[in-house]
């Protein structure tokens, strides 16, 4: 009889650490309690302490590539649930010796519900070419206190554990600044201006090319494609052709710049910028003087 | 009266009569931020019987540990101050640069103090003061500033109510608001079923952010959150919640941000019914989002979420339902995702168990992108006991599959994974056996289409004078792991990695503990160059003072070697002092 709880209890315990009896969710857990939560007071120093640790397991194990502890440290109603784990898949076949780092982190830990906001630092080496690389982002995790302890359930502005659940992406524009005297008038030959683009999205890890807008400040624009330098990182180091023209021909790959000074921008639709934020335009200016 | 006295380890520093006036001026400076509804609990009479009901309260609210009271001679309640501080003191050595490593070479130091300040009233109701703040000159740790608020919060809670300054954890439903904020809030109930509960800041950064202490990289955020819930009979409630948000524009440099200031408004109702082992949930929402200078977006989102249980059976099943452009308070409500799920398992017999989970979830976040924006994921398992005449003995198998297609591209993914473990938990012996295999393909990235599979090994051994009647005074245990992965890609080249681990964990009653951990391994690269070395080993080891004071040592090392650009080496060697004041 010891023997056959014994074996009943190792068995409930190991199918719950793996993953086959999924943990109560956060909403059946208010479902459970049909009257309003009695007014709860605040809780202990010691349950963000216990809210840290559990979301440091999920990211050592999301370091391993250890997808079946993960699933059971998430709410299995957790909104975007499969787009989560494809993510943590797609990034432990894509990266090798991934190690992520938490600073700024503080931690608010409510009754049944905390907030961890930290700054994060993903190193990695690319699969392909094992070249190392890092990207970094700012996130907000929601923890939830269920009766198997601090589960995550949900992760808002940038998304560490996945590279297509949203992270946003990062722009840079050069030079600085663009001397108006080097671009040629409407009756000259179009002058090639050569210019810096770099955007940094691990939300298109995998991508090969990336294409963005430059637009000038009277409104004519051209496209320009950068291509991926490592997973997630793409870089455009060439010539744009600009001319002093009144001309908006968007076809003409050619960049109309009707007076000087003015201001050139580079446009980056992001269409997942994490943040639990609708798909936003990302924007970076140089000046033309 | 003062009193000390040790429990459960900590010390509790209680007043009595003369807390009381120390309660008093507590309980008006909480009450000159908390409201009128504080302010005027100053002029209950002290009386100690109501104490119970916060206790109880308090504990089922919390789970946590329950504040000590004493009852004094003159009726006075208490004052409880939980504190603590705890030094590091360490030296990095590092190398690799910053691509390869956040640690930085140099000694350095990190000071963590926290104060918790409760005070209970005869009545029960219950006022606190919590801080908890972080001073280094580690910038791998703080990066703008040597100081850092953690947590900063003061408040009062009764029966019926509850007010809270600082850093506020607003969680009122999944489409609606969830999430921390930087202001007050406040719940109050009305009657038995009733209640409302708002909250309204900043959502900054940090504290420092805020105070414009360090730069701020992100717009400061206004927000305001509400919600009105009632129950209707012992099944059903019900409840809606307004929220809305808006960055404020002068609140960063021009150039600092990518995004345009944006702003919010998010209207919610939803119910939950629980009849028995039949729950169901749900939630609708409409928001209206607007970047500075661009179109609005109308959106919505609903969400149902359905689990039954019923003898050895459990089912679960939801529909999310999330537009592109809907937008809100909370962290849950992630943009562009639809997805439908059932999942269930069963214990078939006392020896087995099954479990499967079948989702459809749309993406349209992968719009544009070589990620999948519909797709079909199947996980499948069982768990296998082998019965009381092999105790500790189990094995667990799992199945998963994930099959995505992108519909600007035509593209499509696939993700296929298996596994198979053998296990054993014993008292003194446990080991464990593990094969699995990944394949992970996709149309639109080939480049790192590959087949991975891999194998894991481990043997634990433990010793200790534990007769399983009185406890032990002392235990040794011992873990040997190794473990063999290898990825194949489709586009040509492979990598290998073994690692072998050695782990030693001790414990004696009044000594404290050690433990130390090492392991090596090699891989090897898809391009052919030389093989990574890796070794890593840390050593923990932590002596007991009185109560929870404690002083711990602590070495660790990560060492990368074989490829230049992949070499790195870290090591931190540090002493730590935990003093619970």
């Amino acid at each position: 009889m010891r023997k056959k709880l014994l074996a009943s209890g190792l068995g409930l315990l190991l199918l719950a650490g793996a993953g086959f009896i999924q943990s109560v969710s956060a909403a059946e857990e208010i479902a459970s309690e049909p009257k309003p939560a009695v007014v709860k007071p605040v809780a202990d120093l010691a349950e963000a302490q216990k809210a840290q640790l559990a979301l440091d397991e999920v990211i050592r194990a999301y370091e391993m590539g250890n997808v079946n502890l993960i699933r059971t440290r998430l709410d299995p109603a957790m909104i975007g649930y499969q787009r989560l784990i494809d993510g943590i898949i797609q990034d432990g076949n894509a990266f090798k010796q991934i190690r992520l780092h938490l600073f700024d982190t503080q931690v608010v830990a409510g009754p049944d519900v905390a907030v961890i906001q930290t700054s994060w630092e993903k190193r990695f080496l690319s699969v392909t070419s094992f070249q190392p690389g890092i990207f970094s982002g700012r996130s907000m995790f929601l923890m939830h206190r269920g009766k198997e302890g601090w589960r995550m359930a949900a992760v808002s502005g940038d998304n560490p554990f996945s590279s297509q659940s949203g992270v946003l992406g990062q722009l840079t524009f050069g030079p600085a600044m663009i001397p108006g005297a080097t671009i040629p008038t409407a009756l000259a030959a179009p002058g090639f201006i050569p210019v810096q683009i770099a955007v940094t999205d691990p939300d298109l890890a995998g991508q090969n090319t990336l294409t963005v807008e430059i637009a000038s400040a009277q409104g004519d624009r051209i496209n320009v494609t950068l291509t991926a330098a490592s997973p997630g990182y793409f870089i455009y180091n060439g010539p744009v052709s600009m001319q002093k023209s009144p001309s908006n021909n968007f076809a003409d790959q050619v960049l109309q710049i009707i007076t000087v000074p003015t201001m050139l921008s580079v446009r980056y639709l992001d269409n997942n910028p994490g943040s639990n934020r609708p798909p936003s335009m990302l924007t970076r200016s140089i000046a033309v003087q | 009266m003062n009193k000390f006295e040790k429990r459960h380890g900590i010390m509790t520093f209680r007043r009595g009569s003369k807390g009381k006036g120390f309660q008093r001026g507590l309980l008006l400076a909480l009450a000159a931020g908390c409201g009128t509804a504080a302010a005027a609990d100053l002029g209950n009479t002290a009386v100690l019987a109501g104490n119970s009901e916060a206790l109880q309260a308090w504990q089922q609210g919390t789970g946590g540990q329950t504040p000590d009271l004493v009852q004094q001679a003159d009726g006075g309640t208490t004052i409880e101050w939980h504190g603590g501080i705890t030094l590091d003191k360490y030296v990095n050595s590092s190398s690799g640069g910053n691509t390869l490593t956040p640690t930085r070479g140099g000694s350095y130091y990190k000071a963590e103090v926290q104060g918790d300040l409760r005070g209970t009233a005869a009545d029960g109701d219950l006022s606190y003061l919590q801080l908890s703040l972080t001073n280094t000159d580690d910038r791998s740790v703080l990066s703008s500033h040597p100081t850092q608020i953690n947590s900063l919060l003061m408040g009062r809670a009764g029966k019926d109510y509850q007010v809270t300054l600082g850093d506020v954890v607003a969680s009122y439903s999944q489409l609606g608001t969830s999430l921390g904020l930087r202001g007050i809030g406040g719940q109050k109930m009305f009657g038995q079923s009733s209640m409302f509960s708002a909250s309204a800041g900043v959502l900054a950064q940090s504290w420092e952010a805020l105070t414009n202490t360090v730069p701020r990289t992100q717009f400061l955020r206004n927000v305001y959150a509400g919600k009105a819930e009632t129950a209707f009979g012992e099944t059903w409630r019900g409840y809606v919640t307004t929220q809305g948000y808006s960055d404020d524009t002068g609140s960063l440099g021009q150039g600092m941000s990518l995004l345009a200031p944006a702003s919010a408004r998010t209207t919610t109702a939803g119910f939950a019914y629980q009849q028995g082992q039949l729950g169901v949930q749900g939630e609708a929402g409409v928001s209206r989002w607007q970047e500075e200078g661009q179109q609005e977006h109308d959106d919505n989102a609903f969400i149902v979420d359905a689990n039954w249980r019923v003898e050895s059976v459990g089912l679960r099943a939801g529909h999310h339902n999330i537009g592109r452009y809907y937008s809100s308070l909370s962290g849950m409500a992630a943009p562009g995702v639809q997805e439908t799920y059932v999942a269930g398992d069963w214990s078939a017999a006392q020896w087995v168990t099954f479990t499967a989970d079948a989702r459809h979830s749309v993406n349209e976040g992968a719009m544009n992108t070589i990620n999948a924006q519909k797709t079909d994921a199947l996980l499948a398992g069982a768990f296998i006991n082998f019965g009381q005449d092999w105790p500790g003995w189990g094995m667990m198998l799992n199945h998963s599959e994930s099959r995505g297609e992108s519909a600007n591209n035509g593209a499509s993914t696939e993700n296929k994974g298996n596994g198979v473990s053998l296990f054993y938990y014993g008292q003194v012996w446990n080991g464990s056996l593990g094969y699995n295999e990944q394949n992970v393909s996709s149309n639109a990235a080939p480049g790192a289409n590959a087949q991975a599979t891999g194998w894991v090994g481990t043997v634990g051994r433990n010793w200790s004078d534990d007769s399983g009647v009185a406890g032990g005074m002392w235990m040794l245990g011992t873990n040997l792991t190794a473990s063999m992965q290898e990825q194949r890609l489709d586009s040509g080249g492979s990598t290998r990695s073994t690692i072998f681990g050695l782990g030693v964990s001790a414990q004696r009653s009044g000594w404290g503990s050690l433990n130390a951990s090492l392991s090596d391994g090699t891989t090897t690269q898809t391009t052919g160059g030389p093989d990574l070395r890796m070794r890593t080993y840390q050593v923990d080891a932590a002596y007991p003072f009185k109560g929870q004071n404690s002083l711990r040592f602590y070495l660790r090392s990560n060492r990368n070697g074989g490829s230049t650009a992949a070499t790195y080496n870290d090591r931190t060697v540090g002493l730590q002092l935990v003093y619970m004041l």
